[in-house]
């Protein structure tokens, strides 16, 4: 806990209080909460109104100051010091949503306006979203489903995951995983460090999408008749494919690109150290790729020599303990 | 009506505001003050000017009342290539994956990587590398820095390209401490704000540093042991990304909370 | 998005995202944007008015984007985007300034407009103020008294004497000095 709520601990004798308070607003009003410790819980409804209710100590008080097109909850605390409030909030449906919070925990429900979301401490769960979503945790994870627009899911900790969702999407943490499900982007880029990154979903003709890890593996499951032209980078990883792959590559070093379908999209995969596996989607996950198991580092009769003389040199590989590997498994 | 012609002692006004600016002469100044003393239109008047110069000095800036990014955003083209990328070189769909545009390393050509960096000082080194130039490789010096003074932001830029030699391992480490110059001067001011995180979220973000470098030192280690591999040298300017990101989002919210 | 307060941010935080920017980065470029646009609008603002304010900072960004390149490093980088700032703004300026000063006709505009009885209370906002200056006075008063160049500096910038600098600036002062309470 945090040294203030400790101190709450001393100042507050047991008194809780639950304010309700519903006004209406005005289509296009957005709605601003920074909130320091306790939880956001947004869902929505039809009306044009905002219903604030919330459980807190006696001793703060709440209030909704309108300021233009600006709805802002405020929060008196006693003394200054902050106390954790419990935020229940009904918004209308097109509400955009500009929620923070420090130890704070956020979820919004069934949203349709835009929406930003960011804690240090606690954890961000999205179910809708539209236009502009931005969902950021630096300790806990971060879920968003069915957003659309532009999105961008970041945690710096724990992981990331996505599902239902479409726009351009921008997704990363750097000791959590990423994994993306029912995807229907034609922007998409993930990128973690220490944490798997996976990806189900469509690829559409002209899109761009990138995968890139240090240490975990990229596991991508695209559409069979996918158009794209693939670039795969590892340095001591391993690449597997169920396509059947042509390799076109003619340069040097552990990178190569080959094509599927007509080429039009472009997927790049990267793992430093880690497994990159490219399949069908639908298939199921499995850490060895089936039929076309490329062991490309052999595959480039110059680089030959020079992998004979680096084998040597080359550090144990580091094996990522998935714990799931049928997870990716629903198309 | 406001007077705004001069004072009718003889002074020219304009000699209040060259006073006011510390443009004179010490001989002109001394006999101003002794005007001064001796006049009190002049002295009114020199009041009035140094309570407009404190007013202007003193406005303050509001963002605009409306978000201009959006607009902004939408005329912002893709990064010109300077360094012109012989893509034709290679066949078919290989070369599109160079025009990715949000890496630390500009447009990898076929025969060169042009890394820029800066530091906050006024330093900055140019890093040449050859990826199928050459295999010879030669000891590199980093440019000079050019000296503060004469620097104007509209000045012609050095040809940057045209004549930095191609790169040796030992300029991978060269390239590095300019960027972890900069990475430096974040750590310190993260450091200065260490004291407003909390110890939770500071533990957090030291660890997730700690990951970053580790990827790092391998990602380096990769490239000493492997110059001509183009890729690797994106990885880790990719990585180093991570960590200035990393290292400014935490910048940030210890300055904003406490 | 947590607003952020231009003066806290580092300034190697600037230099490390200017050199992002440079190599395409967007989102570098935006915090570059949210750190620096106040002081860029509030220049565009007083030197060309509350109108042509919003279309002038996008200009300017713009422009920055384009010539980020030749940003070294040497300077903060805020200095070097004011001077991209008046750079675009003056010349702007310069392709409507026959415009303006044909609608304006100098002093008489800020005599009439701000005429009161002697020794009223009356203060009028600053920016107001500035704002009725006729269009030389007001560009050398902004830039030496609110934005701090010399008049060297200004001297260069608008192709006119150091000399040319000082009067004006002393015009728009007494223009001022009435009009700023007390």
């Amino acid at each position: 806990m945090i040294a203030s709520l400790a101190a709450l601990a001393l100042t507050v004798v047991a008194a809780t209080t639950h304010t309700d308070t519903t006004v209406s607003v005005r289509p296009g009003t957005r709605l601003e909460l920074n909130a320091f410790a306790g939880s956001i819980s947004v869902v929505t409804w039809s009306r044009n109104a905002v219903r604030l209710g919330a459980d807190h100590s006696s001793h703060t008080r709440l209030a909704l100051d309108e300021k233009g097109p600006v709805l802002n909850v405020r929060v008196e605390h006693w003394r200054g010091i902050p106390t954790s409030v419990e935020y229940q909030l009904t918004v209308p449906k097109w509400m955009s949503l500009d929620l923070s919070g420090v130890n704070t925990d956020i979820s919004v429900e069934n949203s349709e306006g835009e929406i930003a979301a960011e804690t240090v401490q606690g954890e961000v769960l999205i179910t809708g979203g539209a236009k502009i979503v931005k969902a950021n945790s630096v300790e806990g994870e971060v879920r968003v489903a069915r957003a659309s627009g532009k999105i961008e899911a970041n945690s710096v900790n724990a992981g990331v995951r996505l599902s239902e969702c479409s726009g351009q999407i921008l997704a990363s943490s750097i000791n959590g995983e990423v994994r993306m499900t029912d995807i229907a982007s034609d922007d998409v880029e993930a990128s973690t460090i220490n944490g798997v990154v996976s990806y189900e979903g469509q690829i559409k003709d002209g899109g761009s999408y990138r995968f890139s890890t240090h240490s975990g593996d990229v596991s991508v499951a695209v559409p069979e008749r996918a158009n794209a032209s693939v670039a795969v980078a590892t340095y001591n990883g391993e690449f597997s494919s169920s396509f059947p792959v042509t390799l076109n590559q003619t340069r040097k070093g552990k990178r190569f690109d080959f094509t599927l379908g007509s080429g039009s999209a472009r997927i790049e995969l990267e793992s430093f150290e880690g497994e990159i596996r490219l399949r069908h989607r639908g298939d199921p996950d499995t850490r060895r790729g089936n039929e076309f198991k490329y062991e490309y580092k052999y595959q480039y009769p110059m680089d030959k020599a020079k992998h004979e003389v680096n084998k040597t040199k080359q550090k144990p590989k580091t094996k990522q303990d998935d714990g799931d590997p049928d997870e990716d498994q629903e198309p | 009506m406001t007077d705004t012609r001069g004072p009718a002692c003889g002074l020219e006004s304009g000699r209040l505001s060259a006073y006011l600016d510390g443009e004179l002469t010490n001989g002109e100044r001394r006999a101003v003050e002794a005007h001064l003393a001796g006049c009190e239109g002049c002295t009114a008047l020199l009041a009035d000017l140094r309570r407009v110069v404190d007013q202007a000095r003193s406005l303050a800036d509001a963002a605009p009342p409306e978000d201009l990014w959006p607009g902004i955003e939408r005329q912002l083209k893709p990064r010109a290539r300077r360094t012109p990328a012989p893509a034709q070189a290679l066949a078919g769909p290989s070369a599109w994956w160079r025009r990715r545009l949000d890496l630390a390393v500009p447009q990898l050509a076929a025969a060169a990587v042009v890394l820029v960096l800066l530091s906050a000082g006024a330093m900055w080194l140019l890093l040449h590398g050859s990826g199928t130039r050459g295999p010879a490789v030669t000891g590199v010096t980093p440019v000079a820095p050019p000296p503060v003074a004469a620097a104007r932001p509209e000045s012609t830029q050095a040809p940057l390209a045209a004549s930095a030699p191609p790169a040796s391992p030992a300029l991978v480490t060269a390239g590095n401490a300019g960027y972890d110059a900069a990475v430096a001067e974040l750590e310190d001011a993260l450091a200065s704000g260490r004291g407003r995180l909390d110890p939770r979220t500071l533990r957090v973000v030291e660890q997730n540093l700690r990951v970053i470098d580790r990827a790092l030192d391998e990602a380096r280690r990769a490239v000493a042991a492997d110059p001509g591999n183009t890729w690797l040298r994106s990885h880790l300017a990719a990585t180093m990304k991570r960590k200035v990101d990393l290292l400014r989002s935490a910048t940030l919210l210890a300055s904003t909370q406490g | 998005m947590l607003s952020v307060d231009p003066d806290t941010i580092p300034e190697g935080s600037d230099a490390v995202d200017a050199m992002l920017a440079a190599a395409g980065d967007t989102r570098a470029f935006e915090r570059l944007y949210r750190g620096h646009v106040a002081r860029v609008h509030g220049l565009a603002r007083r030197m060309a008015g509350d109108d042509e304010a919003g279309e002038l900072t996008q200009m300017v960004f713009v422009r920055a984007w384009q010539k980020l390149e030749t940003f070294r490093g040497e300077a903060k980088f805020g200095t070097w985007l004011h001077r991209v700032a008046i750079n675009v703004i003056l010349g702007r300026r310069a392709s409507l300034k026959l415009e303006r000063e044909r609608r304006q006709g100098g002093d008489e505009v800020l005599g009439s407009v701000a005429a009161r009885p002697a020794g009223t209370e009356h203060r009028m906002d600053v920016d107001g103020a500035i704002a009725r200056l006729p269009p030389g006075a007001r560009q050398i008063f902004v830039l030496h008294d609110v934005e701090g160049y010399k008049h060297e500096e200004i001297g260069r910038m608008l192709s006119i004497n150091p000399g040319t600098s000082k009067a004006q600036l002393h015009r728009a002062r007494m223009l001022l000095r009435g009009h700023l309470g007390r």
